[in-house]
């Protein structure tokens, strides 16, 4: 499982964005050695192939350096910030492979995780730190119903139709279940920006 | 709206999820009610954490060497950017631009109905129309589509045979409206093979566009409209 930098490292991290938005190299790779392995690891799990985790992490990386600036401290720690850029750009590597696919009429090929096994996966894997087991005891808390719908939306990249229709359950369902999981899940975790 | 429709709202924004009218609707609430913006960024940072149970997995060595040479520039390489790699100018680009965008504004209702069909929505029919990019010069084996996803609100680039570039630049789509104003739409990271993908969204000003270009920029500018001669350029095929 990735071990996230600390949370005293907080104030470090913001001085870093800070030196960067200075363009000092020397920051930025500072930034890179600190956070190029877990952004490496976020990647990895969306995409399973490395050429596209590399992809996206380079792009991640650039993203920092051109837009460090635009980084809202309000909106959440750096590393929330830079494991976000990673999500989405992922999901969209994710979703526009999709679309490929299903223009050659390659279903075979879909790379949508099955259903649950993004969390289901990591639930499994044994890690003792602090910061983790929290993440697990919360995750641990979502009914699986709920779980199974923050899983296809976040690790799957589908949509909310999508997602009803993978469960064959209604829309509104799967909009509760999302709504009440990730309160859940915010509750539990607490992050505060 | 209730609060359980407003979390209901965010909590999807928050996951990716949302879409059709439900992401028109919160579009317009989170741009009247602040608090409600507080509580998806809330709910992302809350499920941003959940790529913290990621296996553990060490970055390459070599990504370390690329990010960096595409961020400072690479010293190694000798590869430079001439002209005469640039065979189609910007403003042959922009004259084709407006004889795409006379063709489109001047065809048949059939015609337009088509390109909204491009510009709206890319579904898996293989009588879809998309947005096809031709090379020229020397990149003359480069292509490239474009399809419009009307879920996520943006472009799909997909782009092969494109040559290497100096880590010094990079392709970068451009697009043109309806009123042939230039939009940036982003980079085009090339991968190994010459092939491109990426996903780009462009401002409120372009909800329907007419013509797609690929040039190459230097790394990281952020010039509002292209600095050199197109290399593909669109063309509408049915």
């Amino acid at each position: 499982m990735t071990t996230a930098p600390e949370p005293d490292d907080r104030a470090v991290e913001l001085d870093l964005l800070a030196r960067i938005t200075k363009r000092e190299r020397a920051a930025f790779e500072q930034l890179y050695t600190r956070y190029s392995n877990i952004l490496y690891a976020t990647a990895m799990k969306f995409l399973k192939e490395d050429a596209d985790a590399q992809d996206v992490v380079q792009d991640v990386f650039i993203q920092i350096w051109d837009k460090a600036k635009l980084y809202d401290p309000a909106k959440g720690k750096p590393l929330t910030w830079a494991l976000t850029m990673t999500r989405n750009r992922s999901i969209d590597r994710i979703r526009a492979i999709q679309r490929r696919t299903r223009l050659r009429d390659d279903f075979e090929k879909e790379t949508v995780a099955d259903e649950s096994a993004g969390i289901r996966e990591a639930l499994s894997g044994v890690d003792a730190s602090e910061k983790t087991q929290i993440l697990r005891d919360a995750v641990a808390r979502l009914s699986p119903e709920q779980r199974k719908v923050i899983d296809l939306a976040f690790f799957g990249g589908l949509t909310q139709s999508e997602i009803a229709d993978r469960l064959g359950e209604p829309l509104g369902t799967v909009k509760a279940r999302a709504r009440r999981g990730l309160m859940k899940l915010k509750e539990h975790l607490g992050e505060k920006p | 709206m209730t609060r359980d429709q407003i979390e209901e709202l965010a909590a999807l924004d928050a996951l990716s999820a949302l879409e059709g009218e439900d992401l028109a609707t919160w579009e317009r609430v989170r741009g009247e009610n602040p608090s409600a913006l507080r509580l998806r960024d809330e709910l992302a940072g809350a499920a941003a954490q959940l790529s913290l149970l990621a296996p553990a997995a060490t970055a390459p060595s070599a990504l370390r060497r690329r990010v960096m040479d595409r961020v400072f520039g690479g010293q190694s390489s000798e590869k430079t950017v001439t002209e005469a790699a640039r065979p189609f100018g910007f403003a042959a680009w922009a004259a084709a631009a407006a004889v795409v965008l006379l063709v489109l504004v001047g065809a048949s209702a059939t015609t337009r109905q088509k390109e909204s069909v491009v510009v709206r929505d890319a579904r898996p029919d293989p009588q879809n129309l998309q947005i096809v990019l031709k090379g020229y010069g020397d990149y003359a084996k480069a292509k490239a589509h474009v399809l419009w996803d009307s879920g996520q609100r943006g472009w799909y680039v997909q782009a092969g045979g494109l040559p290497d570039l100096p880590a010094t630049h990079s392709y970068h789509v451009w697009a043109v409206d309806a009123d042939g104003a230039v939009h940036d739409c982003g980079e085009l990271a090339v991968r190994e093979g010459g092939l491109a993908r990426s996903f780009v969204q462009p401002g409120d000003g372009i909800s329907s566009m007419q013509g797609f270009a690929v040039t190459i920029e230097p790394v990281g500018s952020s010039s509002p409209a292209p600095t050199s001669p197109a290399v593909l350029i669109s063309a509408l095929q049915g």
